[in-house]
C-alpha cells in the first residue's frame, strides 16, 4: 500500500485554489471602482444638499420680497395719493366740501408716505434717485400739510386753494415713486430669479451626475455580483475537488479545533479507527483515539502545539505514536500534524496512517537480525570457549610430554614421545587457527604498525622453516628483487603469520624442489603509501585452474584425490587473506599444475627509518632467582608451571585458587605473581583487584595473566583489573623469558643501568639488589675459600649471571655466563680463566651499585 | 341655550377675574359715548347699534388689555403696543363664525380664520407707547402680532393680517 500525504487546508479556511485567479483580481478591481463611485455619490449628494438649500434660501427671499407687498404698497402710494388729491380737488370745487373725507384721505395718504419714509423695508428704494427725490417732495408736502389739515374747518377751507396748488406735483411724484420702485423690484426679482435659475441648473447637473454615478454603481454591483458568483463557483469546485481528495485519500485526515473536538474525519480515518464521522463529529479526539494510559500526555502535547511551545510535533514531519481503535485495540500510527488558523481559531490537521504492518515487519526484521547476531555471538563464544577448553588439557599433555622427555627413555619410547609431541603441536596449531578465525570474525584484529627490519624478518623466517623444508628435500631461500628496502613500517607479527602460512603451504606441497621468497619494492602506491610485494614461489605440485579462485576461501584444502593430504584445517590461506585485507593490501596466486605456484602479497608499507647503529649485544640475559607466586587451579598445569619455573631457577609458591592467592600475597612479598584467569572460588581478575586494592606487600608486584584465552578484548579486561603482562598457556621457556625481560628489563633490553632499574618497581629492585649483592659476595667468598667446590661455584655463577644482566653489569654477566658454559662443557681450564676475573669485576659492580644508591 | 352658555362664561369670568367689572358680560351692551372707532358685524350675539357691536375707545379700554413690545417691518425701532386680544373681543361678542373679515379705513380687507387666533395674539392695539394712536400713525386701531417673539409671526400672511387703521370687523361663517 502506497500512502501519500496530500497537502490540504481545511475548507473553507482560506482562498486556497483561487488565490490570485483572474476572477478574484477582477472582483478586487470592481470593489475599488465601487468605493470610488460611492464616494462620488456622497460628494454629489453634499453638493446637491448645499445647492438645494441655496434654492430654498432664494425662494424664501423671493417670498419675503413678496410678503412685503412692496409692489402693492407702491401701487397704494399712487392710489392713496390720487384719492387724497381727488378729495382735495373735490373739496375745493364743492360748494359744501366734505372736509372730514378730505382729512381721512390725508391721514391715509400721510400714513402711507410716513411708512415709506420710515420703514426699514423701504430704505432700499431710496437708493433710486428718482424715488428718493419724489419721496422727499411728497413727504415734505405731507408734513407741511399736517397743520393745515388739522386747522379748523374755516381755516382749512381757506387753505384749500393753496393746498391744491402745493399738491399739484403729488400725482406725478407718486407715479414716479411707484414706477421707479416697481422697476427696482422687477430688476431685483429678475436677479433673484436668475440666481435661482443658475442654482437650479447646478442642481440639475448634480442630479444628472448623481444619476450617472448611481447607474455606474449599479453596473459595478452587477459586475461584482457576477464576479462573486464566479468566485463562488470556483470555490465550490475547489471544495468539491478537495473533498473528493479527502474522501478518497489513503491517508487518514482529521481536523480538530482547539479543544480537540472533531471537525473533519475522512473515509480513510473511518477505516483506520473504526468510527463513523457522523457519530463522532464534535467529540473529543483524545477520548476517541488516544490509548487510555497515554491520554494525559496526548492532551499535554496538543496543548503545547496549540500554545506554540512545541514546534517539534507541529509542522515537523511525521511522528510515530500509538493510537486506539473503536474496539479498544492499540496500534501504531504515523502522523503529521499541522496547525492552522481558521477564522481566528486555531485548528489542528493531522495526516496519519496505520503502520501496524510496517512496524510488524520492522520488528520481525530486527528479531531476525538479533537472532542472527546472537547466533554469531554464540558461535564465536563457543569457539573461544572450546579452544580454551581444548588448550588447557593440551597444555597438560604437552607439558608432561616435555617432562617425560627429561626422564630415562628407551629409543622407541623417545620416538613415540616425539610423535605424540608433533601431533599435540599440530592439534595446538589447529586450535590457534580456529581462535584466529574467531578473532577476525569479531573484527578484533589489532593492527600494530611499527618499524620493522624486513630483511631480518625474512631471514628468521627462512631460518625457522629451513629444517622443515629440508625434510621434504626442498631448498628454501629469500632475496630482494631490485633494490633492497629493509626498513619499513608494518605489523611484523601479522606479516610473519601470513608469510609463515604461505611458506608452510609451499613446503607441504613441494618435494625435492625449491622455494624462493622474493621481496620487491614496487613503484605503485596504495592510499599514498609505497607498496611492497612479497612472493613465495615454489616448484611444487601447483594448483589446478578451476581451484585457483577458491584457494583463499575457508576450509579449502588441496585436492585429496592427489593422494597426499598434508593435513590442515584449510583455514591458513583464509586467515592470510583476512590479515592482508586488514593491513590494506591484497593477496593473490598464480599457478601451473605440476610446475608450481607463486603466492604474492602486496602491502602498503611506509618506508621506515633505520634505527641508529648500536653496539651489537649478545642475547638478552636471562632473569632468574625471582620469588614467584603461581595461582593456578588446574593441578597438572600448576605442577607444570612449578617444574618449569624451578628449572629456570626461580623460587615458587603455589596457590590453588584466587582466594588462596590473595591470602598468600598478603603474607610476604613476591617478585612476580602468575595468575590464572578462570578459577573456582575467586577468579584471577577478582584476585588481582583485591591484591591491588589491598595495602599488602604485593600491592605493586607485577601480576601476569596466564591464560589460554588470548582474544584481544581480554587484554583490556586484564589490564583494567590491574594486570601487568600476559603469558599464553602453555608456558614455554622462551615466552617466560620474553615476558620477564619485558616486565623487568623493558622491551628494549637496554644496556644502561638506570633504564634497567626504571623497568622495575622500586622495592622489587631494592630487594633484588640486596639479594644480588649477597649472592655476589657469597660467590666471591666461595671463590676465595681454601677449598673450592667446583659444582657449588658453577651453580652460583649460573644463578648470578641473570641478576648481573638485570643490574646492567654486562662485563660480569659475560664472564659468569662463559664460566657457566665452560662448567657445563666440563672445560675446567676455561672455567678457571673466567672465574679468575670475577672478584675484581664484582668489586667494581658492587661499588657502582652502592654509589648509584648513594646518588639517589 | 345661549343663556346657559353665557352664564357659564360669566361664571368662569367671575371666578377667574373677580376684579373685572361684570358690564361686558351682560346682554345689554353699552352704547358708545365717544367716537365710534370699531364696528363689529356678522354672526355675533352681543350688539348695541343696528345689529352691530360698536365701540368707542373707552369701551375697548374696558376690555382685558395685553401689551406687546415688538418691531414691525413698517416702523423704526421697538414699539410697545397695548390693546385687546382679538380672541377676547370675539368672546365678549359671542361670535359663532369661522372667519373674521378685517377692514381698514382705506377699505383694505383681509380674512383671518378665527381658529388661528391665539389667547394673546393678535391684539387690537389702541395704544402705542402708552398713547392713543392717531390716524396718521396707523391708528386708531392696528392689528398687532408679537412679530419678534416667533418666526411664525414674520410670514407674509401674518404681515397681511396686521391691518392698520382698522375700523370694521365682520364675522362670517
Amino acid at each position: 500500500m502506497c500512502h501519500r500525504v496530500i497537502l490540504v487546508s481545511r475548507l473553507p479556511t482560506s482562498a486556497f485554489a483561487v488565490g490570485t485567479s483572474p476572477s478574484l483580481r477582477r472582483s478586487r478591481r470592481l470593489r475599488v471602482l465601487g468605493v470610488i463611485l460611492a464616494t462620488l455619490i456622497a460628494v454629489l449628494l453634499v453638493f446637491a444638499f448645499v445647492t438645494a438649500s441655496q434654492v430654498f434660501t432664494n425662494l424664501r427671499n423671493i417670498k419675503l420680497l413678496a410678503s412685503n407687498d412692496m409692489e402693492w404698497s407702491l401701487a397704494q402710494i399712487e392710489l392713496e395719493t390720487r384719492d387724497f388729491a381727488g378729495a382735495l380737488e373735490a373739496a375745493r370745487l364743492a360748494p359744501d366740501p366734505d372736509l372730514d373725507r378730505l382729512r381721512l384721505r390725508f391721514d391715509i395718504f400721510y400714513s402711507r408716505i410716513s411708512t415709506m419714509a420710515s420703514a426699514p423695508a423701504y430704505l432700499r428704494l431710496t437708493v433710486v434717485p428718482e424715488f428718493d427725490a419724489a419721496l422727499a417732495r411728497v413727504n415734505s408736502f405731507a408734513n407741511a400739510a399736517v397743520p393745515i389739515i388739522d386747522s379748523p374747518d374755516s381755516a382749512l377751507l381757506d387753505s384749500l386753494p393753496l393746498l391744491s396748488v402745493q399738491s399739484a406735483h403729488l400725482r406725478a411724484d407718486a407715479r414716479a415713486m411707484s414706477l421707479s420702485g416697481i422697476a427696482l423690484y422687477a430688476a431685483e426679482n429678475d436677479k433673484a430669479r436668475q440666481r435661482i435659475t443658475t442654482t437650479l441648473y447646478r442642481l440639475a447637473t448634480i442630479a444628472l451626475l448623481l444619476i450617472a454615478a448611481v447607474v455606474g454603481l449599479l453596473v459595478n454591483l452587477l459586475f461584482a455580483n457576477r464576479s462573486a458568483r464566479q468566485t463562488g463557483a470556483a470555490l465550490s469546485q475547489a471544495y468539491r475537488r478537495i473533498s473528493t481528495i479527502l474522501t478518497t485519500s489513503m491517508d487518514g485526515v482529521l481536523v480538530v479545533d482547539g479543544t480537540g473536538a472533531v471537525l473533519e474525519f475522512n473515509k480513510a480515518s473511518e477505516a483506520i479507527f473504526g468510527y463513523r464521522y457522523e457519530d463522532i463529529r464534535g467529540k473529543n479526539i483524545q477520548e476517541l483515539i488516544a490509548p487510555p494510559d497515554l491520554r494525559d500526555s496526548h492532551y499535554r502535547a496538543m496543548e503545547r502545539i496549540l500554545t506554540g511551545q512545541d514546534r517539534h510535533a507541529a509542522g515537523k514531519g511525521r511522528v510515530r505514536m500509538d493510537a486506539k481503535r473503536s474496539d479498544g485495540s492499540i496500534f501504531p500510527i504515523e502522523i503529521a500534524i499541522e496547525m492552522a488558523e481558521d477564522n481566528d481559531e486555531r485548528i489542528l490537521i493531522g495526516f496519519l496512517h496505520d503502520i501496524s504492518d510496517r512496524v510488524a515487519a520492522e520488528k520481525e526484521l530486527l528479531e531476525t537480525r538479533d537472532r542472527a547476531l546472537a547466533g554469531e555471538r554464540a558461535k564465536a563464544e563457543f569457539l573461544a570457549v572450546m579452544s580454551h577448553e581444548i588448550r588447557t588439557p593440551l597444555n597438560g599433555i604437552l607439558g608432561n610430554l616435555s617432562l617425560l622427555n627429561d626422564t630415562a627413555l628407551s629409543p622407541i619410547q623417545t620416538r613415540y614421545l616425539r610423535n605424540m609431541e608433533i601431533s599435540g603441536r599440530v592439534l595446538m596449531r589447529h586450535v590457534d587457527t580456529v581462535l584466529d578465525i574467531t578473532r577476525f570474525e569479531a573484527g578484533k584484529l589489532d593492527v600494530n604498525i611499527a618499524r620493522t627490519d624486513l630483511s631480518s624478518l625474512l631471514q628468521e623466517l627462512v631460518d625457522s622453516q629451513l629444517s622443515a623444508a629440508n625434510r621434504h628435500g626442498t631448498t628454501l631461500n629469500w632475496r630482494w628483487e631490485g633494490p633492497a628496502r629493509a626498513w619499513v613500517r608494518t605489523d611484523r607479527a601479522a606479516l610473519e603469520q601470513v608469510l609463515l602460512n604461505l611458506v608452510g603451504n609451499a613446503i607441504k606441497f613441494t618435494d625435492d624442489g625449491t622455494i624462493t621468497i622474493e621481496a620487491e619494492a614496487l613503484s605503485e602506491t596504495i592510499n599514498g603509501l609505497p607498496v611492497m610485494e612479497l612472493r613465495v614461489s615454489d616448484t611444487g605440485i601447483g594448483i589446478s585452474e578451476d581451484r585457483l579462485p577458491k584457494v583463499f576461501d575457508d576450509f579449502v584444502t588441496n585436492d585429496p584425490t592427489l593422494g597426499r593430504v598434508p593435513g590442515g584445517t584449510g583455514l591458513g590461506l583464509g586467515i592470510a587473506r583476512r590479515i592482508v585485507t586488514a593491513l590494506g593490501g591484497e593477496i593473490g596466486v598464480e599457478s601451473t599444475p605440476a610446475q608450481g605456484s607463486t603466492f604474492w602479497v602486496r602491502l602498503p608499507m611506509e618506508e621506515g627509518r633505520q634505527p641508529p647503529a648500536t653496539k651489537p649485544s649478545g642475547p638478552a640475559p636471562e632473569i632468574t632467582h625471582l620469588h614467584m607466586l603461581v595461582v593456578e587451579d588446574n593441578d597438572i598445569n600448576r605442577e607444570l608451571a612449578q617444574e618449569l619455573l624451578q628449572r629456570e631457577g626461580h623460587w615458587v609458591t603455589l596457590a590453588t585458587d584466587g582466594e588462596e592467592g590473595v591470602r598468600l600475597a598478603g603474607e610476604k612479598p613476591y617478585d612476580m605473581i602468575l595468575m590464572d584467569i578462570a578459577m573456582p572460588v575467586m577468579d584471577g581478575l577478582q584476585a588481582t583487584k583485591e591484591i591491588r586494592g589491598s595495602s599488602g606487600p604485593n600491592r605493586d608486584t607485577p601480576i601476569v595473566a596466564v591464560s589460554a584465552n588470548i582474544l584481544p578484548e581480554d587484554r583490556d579486561r586484564f589490564l583494567a583489573a590491574g594486570m601487568t603482562a600476559f603469558l599464553a598457556k602453555p608456558i614455554s621457556r622462551p615466552s617466560l623469558q620474553k615476558m620477564l625481560q619485558d616486565t623487568f628489563a623493558g622491551p628494549a633490553a637496554s644496556n644502561t643501568s638506570p633504564a634497567t632499574r626504571a623497568g622495575l618497581p622500586r622495592d622489587t629492585y631494592k630487594r633484588l639488589q640486596s639479594r644480588f649483592l649477597e649472592e655476589g659476595d657469597a660467590l666471591v667468598a666461595a671463590l676465595t675459600a681454601p677449598y673450592r667446590d667446583f659444582q657449588n661455584v658453577a651453580k652460583r655463577c649460573h644463578d648470578l649471571s641473570g641478576a648481573a644482566a638485570i643490574f646492567g653489569a654486562h662485563a660480569l654477566h659475560d664472564v659468569l655466563a662463559q664460566a657457566d658454559t665452560a662448567a657445563k662443557q666440563g672445560n675446567h681450564r676455561l672455567f678457571e680463566e673466567q672465574v679468575a676475573q670475577i672478584p675484581p669485576l664484582w668489586r667494581a659492580t658492587h661499588t657502582d651499585l652502592t654509589a648509584a644508591d648513594a646518588a639517589e | 341655550m345661549r343663556k346657559t352658555r353665557r352664564s357659564v362664561f360669566a361664571l368662569a369670568a367671575c371666578l377667574l377675574l373677580p376684579l373685572t367689572g361684570p358690564a361686558w358680560a351682560t346682554d345689554a351692551m353699552d352704547t358708545p359715548s365717544g367716537d365710534v372707532i370699531l364696528t363689529v358685524s356678522g354672526t355675533i350675539d352681543a350688539t348695541n347699534v343696528d345689529g352691530t357691536a360698536q365701540y368707542d375707545l373707552e369701551m375697548l379700554r374696558a376690555l382685558p388689555a395685553v401689551s406687546i413690545s415688538t418691531t414691525t417691518i413698517w416702523t423704526d425701532g421697538v414699539l410697545m403696543f397695548t390693546g385687546v386680544p382679538l380672541a377676547s373681543l370675539l368672546e365678549t361678542l359671542g361670535s359663532s363664525g369661522s372667519t373674521l373679515r378685517a377692514s381698514a379705513i382705506n377699505d383694505y380687507t383681509i380674512e383671518i380664520p378665527i381658529d388661528t387666533l391665539e389667547a394673546n395674539a393678535p391684539i387690537l392695539a389702541y395704544e402705542l407707547n402708552g398713547a392713543p394712536m392717531h390716524r396718521r400713525e396707523k391708528g386708531p386701531l392696528w392689528v398687532i402680532y408679537p412679530f419678534d417673539s416667533d418666526p411664525k409671526y414674520r410670514t407674509s400672511q401674518v404681515h397681511s393680517r396686521a391691518v392698520w387703521q382698522l375700523d370694521r370687523i365682520e364675522i362670517v361663517d
